[in-house]
């Protein structure tokens, strides 16, 4: 039944096609160019670029220069928030390599518990959006951008791009296609369908921590 | 959902006396307007982005045969499965079916336009699934058993009052019993509700904002993040599509996106803007098993070759309603059917027929507010037009209303006749007003003057003006 619709759906969209001008330019061309439409000026360091959309997306920014401070950032971050000391990381080779102090409870994904606090890194930030890219992986569940409280995301500092189109670049050079899922993520989650008032996490992370991390 | 866009004009009588409604209406009017004008102020590129975007989907839509296949062949090869709805009927029929084919008992969605235009809650809730939506105003509205009156904020209508009670209403007993004054509160008694909802689905049902015919991907926006819990926890991810969504490459996609977010509720962009790529991969953690795209044809295949191609150009982003002054005044549920506003007033005859639809496009001064805020510079006035010109042919117009008409037409065709009767009419209308300088009230046109005076004309003619200023010459010759 799908498949006898499929053909008569193309065959309606072919009759309507020939009845108007075609645009310019062919598919393959399309396809293999990839071209860029116009890009949003982005002035300056794209650090202080980042941060101040980071902020404006109502995220927390911190800096690290060794792993032992991403952690101590992380605990001081916690505390302030007046939330456990009790964390799920994905695992990256940056974030293995913090040494927690026992008081920490740290967990893997794949132990599957208590999503209240997560760590993950992100593949590269966007400065133009204030935004951090996740590809979901056996590494780096999806979920874990979505379910938790408090939501804390590192990112290295040499992987901040200028614009969205950049981002897409990194990802065709340095992984075998498209991920299952690419997260786009732009501040904690956010609502305003209760009279147009914007409010702070609705289903995902109440709260947003970035640490840029340069060593 | 059956359509009730012929009773606009009653409906938009009540809307007009619905104190809670026009409080709701105007509340939501300017915040719409003012973070758009601020979005658009910060970006100094927005009319090459509009110019870019045309573009693009003049070439897809020139080429959409070839894109909807390349974009099939890409889901297939990332172990997904596309399948063809010619109508409503058969969308559902699909979606019902792979819900079955699931073992599925609960079922999650996120927004989709789609969804509702091909009545997708009513299919699933009479083939025995539990169904949830989980946009935060879709669920109210799924609550309150009505659809949505805006297409980014469904809810809109909805006081803060009205939820607290739904809520009370549908939650409140054991579990839940704290009052619900605040905007916090009733988010976060929703947010704790729906994430049990979220963790217990077998099939998570969304919308896509585009489609890329590049990589198979189906990109999603929200600013809740319950489009993303619906995709990744469920064992199986629907997505339902209508086929003009295809883009070519991420790049395109971009580029539309750029404009979609600050048309729609001024922000940069959305908080979370994801695109999905087949299944989970056999190695990850988490993801859903099965990956399905539904297309949805309903009446698009033909707009495309017809005089309402342009659109297929809307990415649904609600400008058009948000600046709409008729939009305004009577609010999304006037219109009776899923779109409602500018766009809906288009699309909606295309849908459900024009004998049935062909009002929405009456109810319209005009004014060009929405084509000018289109993103995607869509003429809507021209397409109302093309609507009203074929509802004159096809008869729908009622017959006092045709014959009146046709009288005006026969009179304004012979120009001096034209002028003499004007010139006669304006000099009666200056001599019944008087010193007042209106009227309260003219015959036959008792409904517009029920509401307003009429403003008496003050001396002759635009034209006799004219000649007067331009000594008889015509200035276009």
């Amino acid at each position: 039944m799908s498949s006898a619709s499929r053909d008569r759906i193309l065959a309606a969209i072919r009759r309507s096609q020939n009845n108007q001008p075609k645009a310019e330019g062919s598919i393959e061309e399309r396809l293999k160019l990839r071209p860029r439409g116009p890009l949003p000026s982005v002035e300056g360091d794209l650090e202080t670029v980042l941060i101040d959309r980071l902020l404006a997306a109502a995220c927390s920014v911190a800096h690290a220069s060794s792993p032992e401070q991403i952690g101590e950032k992380i605990i001081q971050w916690l505390q302030q928030q007046d939330a456990g000391l009790k964390l799920l990381r994905s695992t990256s080779p940056l974030l293995d390599s913090i040494d927690w102090p026992d008081t920490v409870e740290v967990y893997d994904p794949a132990d599957g518990v208590d999503h209240s606090t997560t760590l993950t890194e992100a593949f590269c930030a966007i400065a133009e959006t204030g935004s951090l890219v996740k590809l979901s992986s056996n590494k780096s569940p999806t979920a874990m951008n979505f379910l938790p409280d408090n939501f804390i995301c590192v990112v290295q500092r040499e992987r901040i791009v200028r614009h969205i189109e950049d981002a897409w670049e990194r990802v065709r050079a340095e992984t075998e296609g498209m991920p299952r899922a690419l997260n786009i993520i732009t501040g904690p989650s956010r609502t305003a369908d209760v009279e147009q008032t914007i409010q702070l996490g609705a289903h995902g992370p109440r709260l947003m921590h970035v640490i840029i991390y340069c060593n | 959902m059956r359509a009730h866009s012929q009773s606009f004009p009653q409906r938009a009588q009540v809307a007009l006396l619905d104190e809670r409604l026009q409080a709701a209406l105007a509340k939501a009017r300017g915040g719409f307007v003012d973070k758009r004008r601020a979005a658009l102020d910060q970006l100094p590129e927005f009319e090459q982005l509009r110019v870019a975007a045309r573009e693009i989907k003049e070439h897809t839509l020139s080429h959409l045969e070839q894109y909807l296949m390349q974009f099939e062949q890409q889901v297939e090869l990332s172990g997904g499965e596309v399948h063809w709805a010619a109508d409503p009927a058969e969308a559902c029929e699909i979606a019902v079916g792979l819900c079955r084919d699931a073992d599925a008992q609960a079922v999650t969605k996120g927004k989709t336009m789609v969804g509702e235009e091909i009545g997708l809650n009513e299919a699933l809730e009479a083939a025995a699934l539990r169904v949830i939506e989980t946009d935060l105003g879709e669920y109210i509205i799924q609550l309150a058993e009505e659809p949505p009156s805006h297409i980014i904020a469904p809810a809109v209508h909805k006081s803060r009052g009205e939820i607290a009670e739904l809520f009370q209403a549908h939650h409140h007993g054991e579990e839940f019993t704290r009052p619900l004054e605040t905007v916090p509160d009733i988010v976060d008694e929703a947010r704790k509700v729906l994430r049990n909802e979220f963790l217990g689905a077998d099939v998570g049902i969304t919308g896509a904002n585009m489609l890329i015919a590049d990589t198979g991907s189906t990109a999603l926006v929200t600013n809740e993040g319950n489009g993303d819990l619906t995709a990744s926890l469920p064992r199986v991810h629907i997505v339902i599509a209508s086929i003009e969504k295809v883009v070519p490459t991420l790049e395109d996609a971009t580029v539309l996106l750029r404009l979609l977010a600050r048309s729609a509720t001024g922000q940069s962009i959305t908080s979370y803007t994801s695109f999905f790529t087949g299944p989970k991969r056999s190695e990850d953690i988490g993801g859903p098993e099965q990956f399905h795209v539904v297309l949805v044809d309903n009446g698009r295949s033909e707009m495309l070759g017809n005089a309402y191609r342009e659109m297929l150009h809307c990415i649904r982003c609600g400008a058009c309603l948000n600046h709409c002054p008729v939009y305004g005044a009577v609010g999304g549920h006037a219109y009776g059917w899923v779109y409602p506003g500018p766009m809906g007033s288009v699309l909606t005859p295309l849908m459900i027929g024009l004998d049935e639809g062909h009002v929405l496009a009456d109810a319209s001064s005009l004014c060009g507010r929405c084509e000018a805020v289109c993103p995607m510079s869509i003429p809507l006035p021209r397409l109302l037009r093309e609507h009203r010109l074929q509802s004159h042919r096809d008869g729908l117009m009622k017959p006092l209303a045709r014959s009146m008409l046709g009288f005006w037409a026969a009179i304004a065709r012979r120009p001096q006749l034209y002028r003499w009767l004007v010139e006669r009419k304006s000099r009666l209308l200056h001599r019944i007003a008087g010193k007042r300088g209106y009227l309260r009230h003219v015959p036959m046109a008792g409904s517009w003057t029920c509401s307003r005076d009429l403003p008496a004309p003050q001396g002759g003619s635009f034209v006799a003006a004219w000649q007067r200023r331009h000594g008889g010459k015509d200035d276009s010759q």
